[in-house]
């Protein structure tokens, strides 16, 4: 089919599915997931067609249909793919499909379903919307899309308070963050005079862009990524966000969503690679945001929480490889960290299914009950950690490999959060998988709660509850996709660069890098084993727990960043709006009665007016000529 | 003699031909179908007329040209008449579903004054001649006067038609008092010639008695409009007659008296010379236009707030909508014939869509009332957010047609400097989201009485669906269709 058209599809699908899904989905009920799913397939093979016409011809754009014209703002409605978006729309649509199917087993017996697979598409949509804009305020609007989708998503299960406080948290974090890049799109078009990525980068490169506002720009828009994405200090969204359903932190969350921030930086690397402060910044915060992630996952009891963090933290990696110039290294990490995290959480969501709990307190000997869980975790693990010869070995490589040819101070930041990874990683792993087991399972009264589980009450503590097939084989293609992925991007055949059209640029870093970061990781593995799985055998013998040790106690909670912000701007704010309530109550207030009043009162004496008598109506327009006729006579 | 008369370009009549012919034929047919048989085989036959004369107004597109100096037929004229032909089928549609005993006893009847009507409809759109322009604004009146009153037995409808032919000889009144100063002065009835005359310096001294003149005739047509000062009959004989006459008035009507005040703008008064400048504070044309406006915006919004009945609250709301669309009129920038087009394109789809959804669900409900729309998103999804769609439109919101229409008008006004034009605008679309939301929250946010799906007739569910898909795509396709217009001129 003629690629225009599979453009259009690859939004389309989605689209109608969305639109079915709110009219009829009251009646579809359980087949909502199967027309979810459907669409989702389809918007993939839409987007495969597309990718394999960009691999031939190098870019495939839909022509413009205008839709706004002002005066000399010319603005259209286009789609247009280029290999860095062609292969984002096939990952964000693999994985959301997966995570559709995944989904049907995972939210089985949930109420309002046929919303939430609205939802879900609605947010493919959204997602695949941004990817495929090629101009700054088409993707504006479906990154607003994607933030709205996110908040229903997260706060999916309306009748928890924590998950709608986690869903507005998000909301307003990642709007602070949007703020910037509205402020980018008003600069660009007062500046550039059009919202078109092409024409930006043109004045970007023929100095009609001084380079001062080039950095502001960049700023901005790196302020929007960074909210979209987590990074420090705008991350504080994400690890509550893990209170939505688990298929939707694994594909919004881990794979998509968070991704976007990172796809903005890539997709205006221009402007970056223009502007030296501002890939200094994205460069430092990228690498700070990875470290301090690692630091505060190795604290977390929760499983999803530990995967949040370490969202964070991989986010940190792909947006200093940005900072220090490699798209390449940082979109092939995003493709390989979509995979193995988007495994990571759907096992977790197939451990909970089991067992009714994240808690890793509550864990332990899960190898035994579920040996494809646990090699589906270990391969997962393995994949973040880097060793090889797994996906996220080669991509963590290649970042690390260009962060250190470039000589940016964050390189040895990002080496030392290797053995962090290692080690809230190899925690999360031996106290969930290793070990005797821990504790009932927690009868499921308030987390992930009713909406979204039936979980049977009054499971015995050996027990665990099978994982049906629909769960299992996304979890396969997963699985196989985070041992092969890697392969497309290796030293030898950098066929991942190629096809991003970038110079491979025969980046070698020092030979000892691969060999040194792999030990690292090794020893926070053993680490890991040493001090916490034992550990953890050990103080359970000796009854004690091994929580409550001061670095401990700011680990787990974030270092209290959160608490700071608690503390810090909601006192601030506190006082505000108080001082803001008294004029709000008194004078606007007032202002809005008394406008409201005038309104209502003018409309009721004209509705007496009418009372019914056809004399008076003629009368009234009679004595309107004679007013209107005398003010002329009077005035000329 | 003979060559005069084959002289005469009748091609140009064809598409009113087509309606006077397809009312006979209508007219005959019922007189010989027996008064017990249903009506209903006349309305393929009626659907058949309509068509037939817009493939005939489409051709027309080619040879545009003027009859004997009293019948012009250009672009415009051609647009409009597609227009109205476009808006007598949608209201057929409704008309279908009109299931009052006296209205069906009668049916036939209805359709011939629906076509004869037309016919004044279309001749008024085209009329250059005083007199002709006359004659059709009473063909049209008169059919509508009989129209309202079509359900014999219910007191609001005959009670509305009274209302409706006392106001309407009013303005008749009015219309005939202001033409005769006009036709006076200059001493021709041809509307190009008199636009031509009045620019005479030796009139200048007659200047009041030209206001006269204007301001007559442009109060006499803002009955047809339905705005300021003759607005008043709106409320009361939309209520009582059968939903689909309202179509009928709410549309045909509206959209008729609009073309008539665009051409007559045209021809006559854009060029007074105090016209659009306002001379030195003094009270004039442009002055008269600018409060006839605001005014119905303000007024038609206000009183809509405190209606408790659907279809007394889109009277009002159309009362508004007349409003907007004289503030081109008041703003006269270049692009006022496409403004007004556009938003009579919005307002067909907006309007006849609202009055179909009204009307089915007060079938269903047994009453007018807003709250028969509680609960109608459990009821129905899919007829509630087509009903959000419409409301939307109405209310001006992105990204509907009635928005574009809106916002275009709004940028006329703006670009003209008329600034407290353009604030009595917003002011009153935001009064006009009250009566809108509250409606919608009666469809979205109120437990209805029962959960049974709202089934739609085939007649109210043709125009509802057209209504809905009709401002989205408007909204949509905005360049585009203001294109097609300008292409048009």
């Amino acid at each position: 089919m003629d690629a225009h058209i599979a453009l259009w599809l690859v939004l389309g699908w989605p689209f109608l599915s969305f639109v079915v899904l709110l009219v009829f989905g009251d009646r579809l009920r359980r087949w909502a997931g199967l027309v979810g799913s459907a669409a989702v397939f389809l918007s993939l093979l839409s987007s495969t067609v597309v990718y394999l016409a960009v691999n031939e011809t190098g870019a495939v754009e839909s022509p413009p249909i205008p839709w706004l014209n002002l005066g000399t703002l010319d603005v259209t409605v286009q789609l247009s793919a280029d290999p860095q978006s062609a292969l984002m729309i096939v990952i964000v649509g693999l994985v959301s499909f997966l995570v559709h199917v995944y989904s049907i087993g995972y939210m089985q017996g949930a109420s309002r379903l046929a919303v939430y697979f609205q939802h879900l598409s609605l947010f493919t949509l959204a997602m695949l919307g941004l990817v495929l804009a090629p101009n700054l305020l088409e993707l504006y609007i479906f990154w607003e899309l994607v933030g709205l989708a996110s908040f229903l998503l997260i706060g999916f299960d309306v009748h928890r308070p924590e998950a709608r406080r986690a869903a507005q948290k998000a909301f307003l974090v990642t709007r602070f963050g949007d703020i910037g890049l509205f402020v980018a799109l008003w600069l660009v078009y007062v500046h550039v005079g059009s919202f078109r990525f092409d024409d930006l980068f043109q004045a970007v490169q023929d100095g009609s862009l001084s380079s001062t506002m080039t950095t502001i720009l960049a700023l901005f828009i790196f302020l929007g990524a960074a909210g979209k994405s987590g990074q420090f200090p705008l991350h504080v969204w994400l690890p509550d966000a893990m209170e939505g359903p688990t298929p939707v932190s694994a594909l919004i969350h881990a794979a998509t969503m968070v991704a976007a921030g990172v796809y903005l930086v890539a997709r205006l690397f221009p402007l970056f690679a223009a502007s030296p402060t501002a890939s200094l910044v994205v460069s430092w915060i990228g690498a700070f945001t990875a470290l301090f992630a690692a630091l505060v996952a190795v604290g977390q009891n929760d499983m999803k929480r530990v995967l949040a963090y370490s969202t964070i933290s991989q986010l940190g990696y792909m947006m200093h490889a940005l900072g220090v110039g490699s798209a390449a290294a940082a979109m092939f990490h995003l493709t390989t960290h979509a995979f193995f995290k988007a495994l990571l959480f759907l096992g977790a969501g197939a451990v909970y299914t089991a067992i009714g709990t994240y808690d890793l307190r509550r864990m332990g000997g899960l190898w035994k009950k579920m040996p494809f869980i646990g090699m589906v975790f270990l391969l997962g693990m393995l994949a973040l950690i880097g060793i090889p010869p797994l996906s996220g070995y080669f991509s963590k490589e290649r970042i690390l490999a260009q962060s250190s040819v470039s000589g940016s101070a964050g390189f040895w930041l990002l080496l030392a959060t290797v053995p962090l990874t290692a080690l809230y990683m190899g925690r999360m792993f031996g106290l969930a998988f290793l070990g005797p087991p821990r504790g009932e399972p927690a009868p499921d009264a308030g987390r992930h709660g009713s909406a979204t589980r039936a979980v049977g009450a009054g499971r015995a503590a050996g027990e665990a509850r099978p994982v049906p097939t629909v769960m299992r084989a996304p979890l396969w293609v997963l699985s196989a996709l985070t041992v092969i992925a890697g392969f497309v991007e290796t030293e030898a055949a950098p066929l991942f660069s190629r096809f991003l059209g970038i110079q491979a640029a025969n980046v070698h870093g020092p030979r000892w890098l691969a060999v040194v970061s792999t030990a690292l990781a090794l020893l926070g593995l053993f680490l890991a084993y040493a001090v916490f799985v034992q550990g953890e055998a050990r103080g359970a013998r000796a009854g004690t727990a091994q929580a409550e040790r001061i670095p401990w106690a700011w680990l787990k909670h974030g270092f209290y960043i959160d608490a700071l912000y608690a503390r810090g701007a909601a006192a601030g704010a506190s006082a505000l709006g108080r001082a803001a309530q008294v004029v709000d109550r008194g004078v606007l207030e007032g202002l809005v009665a008394l406008t409201v009043g005038a309104v209502r009162g003018f409309g009721y004496a004209l509705s007496r007016l009418q009372n019914g008598q056809i004399q008076r109506y003629n009368l009234i327009a009679l004595l309107f000529l004679v007013v209107i006729l005398l003010a002329y006579v009077l005035t000329s | 003699m003979p060559d005069l008369l084959t002289a005469l370009p009748w091609h140009l009549l064809v598409p009113e031909a087509i309606v006077l012919f397809f009312a006979i034929v209508l007219l005959l047919v019922d007189l010989i179908i027996p008064p017990e048989r249903s009506r209903r085989g006349l309305y393929p036959l009626a659907f058949l007329g309509l068509f037939s004369a817009a493939v005939a107004v489409v051709l027309s597109f080619r040879n545009p040209g003027d009859f004997a100096g009293a019948f012009v037929v250009d672009g415009f004229a051609l647009m409009m008449k597609l227009l109205l032909l476009f808006g007598t089928a949608l209201v057929l549609f409704m008309a279908l579903d009109e299931h009052d005993p006296s209205f069906r006893r009668a049916e036939g009847d209805a359709l011939v004054l629906l076509f004869l009507g037309l016919l004044g409809a279309l001749v008024m759109v085209s009329a250059r001649d005083m007199a002709l322009l006359f004659v059709a604004v009473e063909t049209l009146s008169v059919a509508s006067y009989a129209l309202v009153g079509f359900k014999k037995r219910t007191v609001a409808s005959l009670e509305g038609a009274l209302k409706y032919v006392l106001s309407g000889a009013t303005a008749t009144a009015a219309f005939a008092f202001g033409a005769s100063f006009l036709v006076g002065l200059t001493g021709t009835t041809d509307l190009y010639a008199l636009g031509e005359r009045l620019t005479d310096p030796a009139l200048l001294r007659y200047e009041a008695l030209v206001y006269i003149g204007f301001f007559f005739m442009f109060a006499a047509l803002t009955f047809k409009a339905s705005s300021m000062p003759f607005y008043m009959w709106t409320p009361d004989v939309y209520q009582g007659a059968p939903t689909a006459v309202t179509g009928f008035l709410a549309f045909v009507s509206k959209a008729a008296g609009f073309a008539v005040l665009v051409r007559l703008m045209i021809a006559v008064f854009i060029r007074l010379p105090e016209y659009g400048r306002g001379t030195d504070g003094a009270f004039g044309s442009a002055a008269t236009l600018a409060l006839i406006a605001a005014l119905s915006m303000l007024i038609g919004n206000a009183v809509a707030l405190w209606q408790t009945d659907a279809k007394r609250m889109l009277a009002y709301s159309s009362i508004a909508h007349a409003g907007y669309l004289f503030v081109p009129f008041a703003a006269a920038s270049p692009m006022f014939v496409e403004q007004v087009a556009f938003y009579l394109v919005a307002y067909l789809f907006m309007t006849l869509g609202a009055f179909a959804i009204i009307e089915a669900v007060a079938k269903d409900r047994g009453s007018y009332r807003l709250e028969a729309f509680a609960g109608l998103y459990h009821r129905s999804p899919g007829v509630a957010v087509g009903m959000l769609v419409l409301l939307l439109s109405l209310a001006g919101i992105p990204l509907t047609a009635g928005f574009f229409g809106k916002w275009y008008i709004l940028l006329g006004a703006l670009a003209g400097g008329h600034f407290v034009l353009a604030g009595a605008l917003v002011v009153a679309t935001l009064i006009s989201y009250g009566y809108y939301f509250a409606l919608l929250s009666q469809v979205f946010m109120r437990p209805g009485e029962t959960e049974r799906p709202l089934v739609l007739s085939p007649g109210t569910g043709i125009v509802f669906a057209v209504g809905v898909v009709g401002s989205l795509l408007g909204g949509l396709f905005f360049g585009p269709i203001v294109e097609v217009i300008q292409r048009a001129f």
